[in-house]
């Protein structure tokens, strides 16, 4: 089958014409190995099947951070057909930087201008066919997210798929094209060939500096490696720079002189959105704005979940009764029928609620553009915990999902960086563990005390991310964000993306949250639970909890909002108010918030930071909750 | 003079980068070349990051990445 990959830069839209050729309901399934990012699904492109590959946003291909470099060694296995070059119009520019390298890869290449209207608001008009015509390959121009011109793109690429068209590569100046053609003879038989790489680019490479492409040519032979290391210093002489310095620029140079020749640029027309970062990000009305965000979100997401819990939770309660009447309650069949609506009535009254605004909101967050903006904000902060903005992404993602959160850590410069990021990032409540605070406490205690905890969890985090930086003490490495323009939101991006996660639930965790409702609830049938629940006795004894309740700890660690499922099942009501008083609901849900992360959150950890550490993040965020929750014990002992 | 210096809503043209190979490289490939011009648009609180415009992008950066950025301004 043929295999598309979609590349481009940040922000530029790449992820929005995926979602429109595979449509929502496209089996998304992730790649071998360890690029979980990289979405692939098949899709339907002129009647034809394909495979089209989602690669992470990447600013250029000389990799030194490990995204990149990921993205390049995925291009270059060379089981990709063609690229799709997802361009970002109004940043034409910057982007044909990375566009240039794309065809030095030598791989067909078709180019989609995306986002017109934006260029066109910015002033910028694009002669498409001069482009064309210039760089030796089809261009496109696009309005993804309105599907506008994505179709034609897309069917070329496939074209040039199949007709595997030369790829034309653009030409630098005398000097450096000489030293490349140097360099190419000493590889030409040599290394490209072992490694299958066309030696012009190969070449490129090894003089841009490439680490990973200087320790291959290390490994072949000392020679080779003298020998670019002469021509660099040669090529550095003529120009007075480093080797590296120069080929950037060249490319820049290139890439300017293109933009001048294909683009104009007008006035652009100054709208609402210009203005509104005078207030959003301005330097002291911007956190007044950010609070208040944040502060409405959560309000939102749970005035729509706790108008759902209430008629919902109330009919599964009756059924229950209602089955009590028809069948013995004491036995095997009334267990088993109990533990499944239980289960089924913790996912429908419980976690989709909050769930889905939940998702909803984060989605509309992220595509209005606010989520740098956040990080802009916040880099102040978190310099104080050793961190820069850029760590407040993968912590406001965490919100929604920690596995992302950290998988996202990966756009963080330095190991540390990403080591401490993840750690706490794990920490932040993710949606399922927002269930159990908007479920349980909000519910039951008031909006005010679920918000409380969420203040708590940010100190918490502010401390121990004090603490690791003062373990792991280093410079931070500075900011460098971009900002990109806002754009409204688009309904069935929002859609899409929330379905993804809904869906993810319905077929992973729904089936988990039943079959463990009925496990439990037959437990409690053969009496078994009373052996779980002694082995998390000391946990429970300690934070002043019934014994019921060691169990929906053990359940916790397959899915966090288990735990809250667990706990209507294990107390045999959802009138929680009538077994737990507040502060055990608080210690309870405090425990639940940082105890050990879920299973999925600890495999991916596994895979980013290594076991050891992983190990590590279990162990410290075990005792944190047990810290936190018997400090909260000890406070509403000393309130009540 | 240092980017860090620049007065909110003025521009200035970029000599040059002092510092490391991927701090310049981070800075080219985010569009921040010498020669281009730049304009500050905001200089955040608490001596936090500014927000620059450049070849119609923006981009926050933070102060210890700002004071390396060698400017003229305009």
């Amino acid at each position: 089958m043929i295999r598309i990959a979609l590349v481009g830069q940040p922000n530029s839209g790449k992820s929005t014409i995926f979602n429109h050729l595979v449509g929502y309901k496209a089996k998304t399934s992730n790649l071998p190995g360890t690029t979980v990012e990289y979405l692939k699904s098949e899709a339907l492109i002129g009647g034809k099947r394909a495979e089209v590959v989602d690669l992470p946003g990447i600013y250029s291909l000389t990799s030194l951070d490990q995204a990149e470099a990921q993205a390049r060694n995925f291009l270059l296995d060379g089981q990709i057909d063609a690229v799709l070059n997802v361009v970002d119009a109004s940043l034409l520019s910057r982007s044909l930087e990375l566009t240039i390298q794309l065809t030095e890869m030598q791989i067909p290449i078709v180019v989609c201008l995306n986002m017109e209207d934006e260029a066109k608001r910015k002033g910028i008009t694009i002669n498409t066919e001069k482009l064309a015509e210039r760089l030796g390959v089809p261009v496109f121009s696009a309005v993804a997210s309105r599907g506008v011109g994505v179709k034609e793109a897309v069917e070329r690429a496939m074209e040039v798929a199949h007709a595997k068209p030369r790829v034309p590569f653009s030409t630098y100046s005398d000097d450096v094209e000489k030293v490349v053609g140097e360099l190419v003879k000493e590889l030409s038989c040599g290394l490209a060939q072992q490694i299958g790489l066309a030696p012009r680019l190969l070449a490129i490479k090894l003089l841009d500096g490439d680490p990973y492409f200087a320790e291959q040519a290390r490994k072949n032979s000392f020679e080779l490696h003298q020998r670019t290391e002469q021509l660099k210093d040669s090529l550095g002489k003529i120009r007075g720079s480093s080797a590296e310095d120069i080929l950037s620029a060249e490319r820049h140079n290139l890439a300017m002189e293109l933009f001048e020749e294909v683009a104009t640029v007008g006035r652009p027309t100054v709208g609402l959105r210009d203005k509104l970062d005078t207030l959003l990000m301005h330097r002291v009305l911007g956190y007044v704005f950010f609070a208040a965000i944040m502060y409405a979100f959560f309000i939102v997401v749970f005035r729509v979940g706790s108008m759902i819990e209430t008629p919902v939770m109330n009919l599964f309660d009756r059924s229950i009764d209602m089955l009590a009447q028809v069948i013995p309650n004491n036995g095997f069949t009334f267990f088993a029928v109990k533990g499944i609506i239980q289960g089924m009535a913790g996912a429908i009254g419980i976690v989709f609620p909050y769930l889905v605004p939940f998702l909803a909101g984060l989605a509309v967050l992220e595509d209005v553009g606010y989520l740098p903006r956040a990080g802009y904000l916040m880099d102040v902060f978190m310099h104080k915990i050793g961190l820069h903005g850029k760590s407040v992404i993968p912590f406001i993602l965490g919100y929604g999902c920690s596995v992302p959160a950290v998988m996202a850590t990966r756009i963080l410069d330095s190991k540390r960086a990403r080591f401490i990021t993840a750690a706490l990032s794990t920490m932040v409540p993710c949606v399922a563990r927002t269930t159990i605070i908007f479920g349980l406490v909000g519910y039951f205690l008031g909006a005010h005390w679920a918000f409380l905890l969420y203040v708590i969890n940010i100190l918490v985090i502010a401390i121990i991310g004090k603490v690791l930086t003062r373990l792991f003490p280093q410079v931070t490495p500075g900011l460098i964000l971009e900002i990109p323009s806002y754009k409204v939101p688009s309904i069935r991006v929002v859609l899409a993306k929330v379905w993804l996660r809904v869906r993810e639930f319905i077929i992973l965790a729904w089936p988990l949250l039943i079959g463990g409702s009925l496990v439990l609830s037959l437990f409690e049938y053969a009496r078994w639970d009373y052996y779980l629940n002694l082995a998390f006795r000391p946990v429970t004894w300690s934070l002043g909890l019934p014994l019921a309740l060691g169990v929906t700890l053990i359940f916790g660690i397959f899915r966090k909002e288990l735990s809250l499922i667990m706990l209507f099942q294990a107390l045999g009501t959802t009138q929680v108010a009538t077994v737990l008083s507040a502060g055990q609901m608080m210690t309870f849900t405090l425990f639940v918030m940082f105890y050990i992360p879920c299973v999925a959150t600890v495999a991916v950890l596994a895979r980013e930071l290594g076991h050891g550490k992983t190990a590590l993040v279990i162990g410290a965020t075990t005792t944190i909750a047990l810290v936190v929750a018997l400090l909260a014990r000890g406070i509403a002992a000393m309130i009540a | 003079m240092t980017l860090d210096q620049l007065q909110l809503g003025k521009r200035a043209r970029v000599i040059g980068v002092h510092g490391g190979r991927g701090l310049r490289r981070n800075l080219t490939q985010m569009g921040v070349h010498p020669g281009d011009i730049v304009y500050l648009t905001q200089g955040g609180a608490f001596y936090g990051p500014v927000v620059i415009e450049v070849n119609g992008s923006k981009i926050a950066l933070g102060r210890g990445v700002a004071r390396k950025v060698l400017i003229d301004p305009l």
